[in-house]
């Protein structure tokens, strides 16, 4: 059997390779988008012999000579506006599902698990068609409005505020409590970690969104930065611009990056609270 | 009209109200669009203007499309890559990482997931420059190590195609699977390998015989899921080959095929069909996956 | 309060907050009076110039004095662009149409086929026959060229160039082994020079060195020969030729020309404008260029002097000397708000003589208006080609260029095409010779079944 020395290093031996495969493309674009173009070509990651030549042109390319500074807010906004409204309406559901007996609630619970196992893309055709119908085809609303639905939030959430405690919510009956206010302030408190996690996925899922905006969304300024970077790559002016185009991805990856890193500990937590009972 | 007979009211119907904003959306954007894309599918549809039902027709027309079947097939061969190679790579990091000999847990975690963060739009973008014939670093790389210049054309083989597909969807979901299966392996009860191994059993047979068995939900979890998401690659892909289906149409994969049908040739019809053919085949091997490990739990 | 909820969605209140208030809060794009969509930036700088200062006024800013129309000019890229049109072409029967719709848009000759899907009455663009009769230039363009944008006789767009198809080769290292390449007739011819430069050089220490760029995984430059000998893969009448004899008997004759020991094409280095940098290295020393990719060579001043050109050698004398590979139509969608504005800016751009200087400034290439092939611009010679006038080739070829036609289908066929081609060549790296030509026509009756089953399929009781 192997001794503990050689053990230690077999193991960290594979975890570095690993982690080396997962970080060296983040540095591989950090160094390409700091490079001109021609360094580009010469050096793999940096020019070592003239560091002096790191520019950041690219970026100034990028927010000067492409719409990419109103993709990024309209993102934000996008991905932003969606978890709210998806955290708002699942963990509302998730508390009714969880805390109350109601009629029709077996059926709906049924209905809703049927329909998680579809894939979403048949849906389409048909979601296209209604856009058109309701008038909304070009707007943020055709965008916003039926992503605000999401079976699998109120299925986590249910699961999460089954945890809370009933004699709390008897408690803050008696202290004449409206349903709602017992949502807002006993509720939601527990499931905090819970909050925390399905934040974060909604928000990336929400960020990183490309085929339904790409259907819907027409005027270029209206475009999410998925949508406009895709475009870019095929352009071909930007296919010779590698720099910029590095630097747009960068940009791109950086606000979620950011956002995780400051919140992990929250998003970890929640994420596998939910996995191991899942 | 007092303070109680209204508390008693929003008590009696605030579930209703709770659920309501949540039911009408999904009636109006998920059911109602289920329904009439199963409609649309037995029409024939050119435009808003013209639509004519023709039954069946449409999927009689999918099971003789070569086109059809090559999408299947490369999303088929896709799945199985996925979903053979992302699992045990996730599991076995995850139980590299879960030695109690490990330095630096939280930095390696953090590694592995940031990749995920990165949607499959971005890697797309990223890796058509990684994976460049001439400047890209994975060439580079391989000219490095084997010290011959290597120039394979990734992304303009046919063949080659759906394996740099496979590859930057690894790298982008392999991470994200080692945190759950780490999750799982530490509520995994140590007392369970004490017993092993106060019994006898060596490293193999422990993990045949006490992690598997630990594991089994969050395994079984993973592969169906994992199938499930598979069988829906679309973007990757899509923005790989710069909007088109690659060389060939050899990264055609189903979602693709579904959405330049609807939206290019503009056929909404075929379209829903190919959609409802997608749910048929995922259902099918959920089904039989779900069978498989059903069985061998009473086994 | 908010903190009893937890960080992250604290943040995302905040992101909203922010986020929401610089969306609202943005100014609407103010849109000219007319709107031009264009898919290239070759297109958009010979409309609106590139930006640089001390430019003689631009072809917009022209047409503003004269008309004190404004003109917006917005470059798309070309999937966005026609994913959008169709949906408004979608919408048309609904009279509003929310968000920006373009008076005119530029529509690449790969993407044109769908929009002839419909019937001809619900095609999204306005027929231009009357507007072109009227003007006058119905005539002046060069007849093969309108068919291209037509339908059943109905023309729906303009056509932005005539792309006639050359050879362009290393003439220097042609000279020094001695051949005179341009002296080939036939296709034929071409191969035995070709093989005997090839042999010219391996002995030289170019083991590597192949005569002409013909890749086996795509079939375009198959389609200029079969354009030359005046076949198209589907025509006007959704007729498919795909099967037709004299197709697999080209076919055969490619597969030949790019695999086995009588070989002279190879594939061209992937990457954007990488065949160039193959044509520098003489790694491949014969392209197929038509104007438009010809102009892409200036970017390499090392091979000055060193080129010259020819046109394209043919099977039979009836053959054409030329194909036609590429182009751009421009279109006036239904929904444009003042059509007749709208087709003042396009004899502006495309039949005035201003237009064409503007387009000069840009590029080179041929104008679809024959008059204007007068200009002493296109007769100089050129010293990049060693003093040969190119521009007069590209002249003397445009008048015989083939008529080609553009179906829903096209597309779709010339994919086919280039997957049968890519079988074909396999077959013959492992068979060789023997059973070629009947494995090619096997092929190519498969393929036709499948095209015709789709061309039923998707057909439209008019």
């Amino acid at each position: 059997m192997l001794g503990k020395p050689m053990r230690f290093l077999l193991i960290h031996t594979g975890l570095l390779f690993a982690a080396g495969i997962s970080l060296v493309p983040f540095f591989w674009l950090i160094s390409a988008s700091l490079k001109t173009n021609d360094d580009f070509f010469e050096y793999a990651f940096l020019p070592w012999d003239g560091l002096h030549r790191l520019t950041f042109d690219n970026f100034a390319r990028l927010f000067g000579r492409t719409p990419f500074g109103t993709w990024l807010i309209n993102s934000l906004f996008l991905a932003s506006m969606h978890t709210v409204l998806v955290v708002t309406l699942s963990s509302l559901g998730g508390f009714a599902l969880a805390k109350y007996q109601f009629r029709g609630k077996r059926a709906l619970m049924l209905l809703m698990l049927c329909t998680m196992l579809l894939p979403s893309q048949v849906l389409l055709t048909s979601s296209w068609e209604l856009v058109l119908f309701l008038g909304w085809a070009n707007t943020y609303w055709a965008i916003i409005v039926p992503g605000a639905v999401s079976v699998f939030g109120m299925f986590l959430f249910r699961q999460a505020m089954l945890g809370v405690p009933d004699e709390l919510l008897h408690a803050g009956r008696v202290d004449g409590c409206s349903e709602l206010r017992l949502w807002w302030e006993i509720a939601l408190p527990v499931v905090r970690p819970m909050i925390g996690a399905y934040t974060l996925m909604s928000f990336l899922a929400a960020w990183n969104a490309f085929l339904w905006p790409q259907i819907v969304l027409q005027d270029e300024r209206k475009y999410n930065l998925p949508i406009g970077l895709a475009n870019m790559i095929s352009l071909p002016e930007y296919q010779t611009q590698y720099g910029v185009l590095m630097a747009g991805t960068l940009v791109s990856i950086l606000p979620v990056a950011v956002l995780f890193f400051v919140l992990q500990k929250d998003f970890i937590a929640g994420l596998t609270t939910g996995a191991v009972k899942g | 009209m007092n303070r109680a007979r209204l508390w008693s009211f929003q008590y009696r119907y605030a579930p209703y109200l709770f659920v309501t904003p949540f039911i009408v959306l999904f009636l109006v954007f998920l059911l109602y669009p289920l329904g009439r894309s199963f409609m649309l599918s037995f029409y024939q549809t050119i435009g808003p203007r013209h639509q004519k039902f023709i039954g069946l027709g449409n999927y009689w027309f999918l099971l003789q499309d070569r086109l059809f079947w090559a999408a299947l097939g490369n999303t088929a061969m896709y799945v199985i890559g996925f979903v053979g190679l992302q699992i045990p790579a996730a599991l076995g990091l995850a139980m590299l990482l879960n030695s109690k000999l490990v330095l630096g847990r939280s930095f390696f975690r953090f590694a592995f997931f940031s990749t995920h963060l990165v949607g499959s739009v971005f890697v797309a973008v990223l890796f058509s420059q990684l994976l460049s014939p001439r400047h890209g670093l994975l060439n580079m790389a391989l000219s490095w190590l084997l010290q011959t210049p290597i120039e394979i054309n990734w992304l303009g083989e046919p063949r080659l195609a759906m394996v740099s597909v496979l590859f930057a969807s690894l790298w982008l979901s392999i991470g994200f699977g080692m945190i759950y299966f780490l999750a799982a392996l530490q509520a995994v009860d140590r007392d369970l390998y004490e017993a092993a191994m106060v019994d006898g059993a060596g490293k193999w047979s422990q993990f045949w015989n006490v992690t598997l068995p630990g594991i089994r939900p969050v395994l079984v979890f993973m592969v169906v899921v994992g199938t499930i998401g598979a069988f829906q690659l679309f973007e990757l892909p899509f923005v790989l080959f710069q909007q088109s289906a690659g060389p060939n149409n050899s990264a055609l994969t189903i979602v693709m095929y579904l959405f330049m049908t609807g939206f290019q040739v503009r056929d909404l019809g075929l379209a829903s069909a190919i959609g409802w053919s997608l749910v048929l085949v995922i259902f099918l091997i959920a089904l039989v996956q779900v069978r498989i490990s059903g069985v061998t739990r009473e086994g | 309060m908010s903190f009893h909820l937890g960080k992250p969605i604290l943040a995302m209140l905040l992101i909203v907050g922010g986020s929401g208030a610089a969306v609202l809060l943005r100014p609407p794009p103010r849109s000219g009076d007319l709107v031009v969509w264009v898919f290239a930036m070759s297109h958009a700088e010979s409309l609106r110039g590139d930006g640089s200062p001390n430019q003689p006024p631009t072809l917009i800013e022209q047409y503003q004095q004269r008309t004190g129309q404004r003109v917006e000019v917005k470059l798309i890229n070309n999937n966005a662009l026609n994913l959008r049109l169709m949906s408004i072409f979608d919408r048309l029967d609904r009279d509003e149409v929310s968000g920006e719709t373009p008076d005119l848009a530029t529509i690449e000759i790969g993407s044109v086929g769908r929009y002839f899907r419909p019937p001809v009455q619900d095609v999204g663009f306005l027929p231009l026959n009357e507007y072109l009769k009227r003007s006058g230039y119905m005539d002046r363009i060069v007849p093969p060229r309108l068919a291209t944008w037509s339908k059943r006789g109905v023309i729906f767009g303009v056509p932005h160039d005539v792309h006639p198809v050359t050879i362009t080769y290393r003439k220097d290292l042609f000279d020094e082994a001695d051949i005179n390449l341009a002296s080939a007739q036939t296709w034929p011819e071409f191969q035995d020079l070709c093989l005997a430069f090839q042999a010219y050089w391996h002995e030289r220490g170019h083991p590597h060195r192949y005569a002409i760029e013909l890749p086996f995984a795509a079939s375009d430059y198959l389609v200029c020969m079969l354009l030359q000998r005046h076949i198209n893969l589907i025509d006007d009448e959704d007729r498919i030729y795909m099967a037709e004899p004299i197709v697999a008997e080209t076919l055969a004759y490619y597969v030949r020309l790019v695999s086995g020991r009588r070989r002279i094409g190879a594939t061209p280095t992937p990457g954007t404008n990488m065949w160039m940098r193959d044509l520098d290295r003489g790694d491949i020393c014969a392209f197929i260029t038509a104007d438009w990719r010809a102009t892409y060579l200036k970017n390499l001043p090392n091979l000055a002097g060193k080129l010259a050109m020819m046109p394209l050698p043919r099977f039979e004398p009836t053959d054409a000397p030329t194909a036609t590979w590429g182009g751009t139509m421009i279109g006036i969608p239904r929904t444009a708000r003042d059509p007749d504005e709208a087709w003042r800016l396009i004899e502006f751009f495309y039949f005035s003589p201003e237009g064409l200087a503007a387009r000069q400034r840009v590029t080179k290439i041929l104008p679809p208006v024959r008059d204007f092939w007068n200009d002493p611009l296109y007769n100089e010679p050129d010293p990049f080609y060693g003093g040969q006038r190119v521009g007069q080739l590209f002249v003397e070829l445009g008048d015989q260029i083939p008529t080609r036609y553009v179906t829903p289908y096209t597309t779709m066929a010339i994919a086919q095409l280039s997957q049968v081609l890519t079988a074909a060549v396999e077959y013959h790296r492992a068979r060789g010779d023997s059973g070629l030509e009947e494995h090619c026509q096997q092929l190519l009756n498969d393929a036709a079944q499948d095209l015709q089953r789709r061309i039923d399929f998707g057909r439209i009781d008019e």
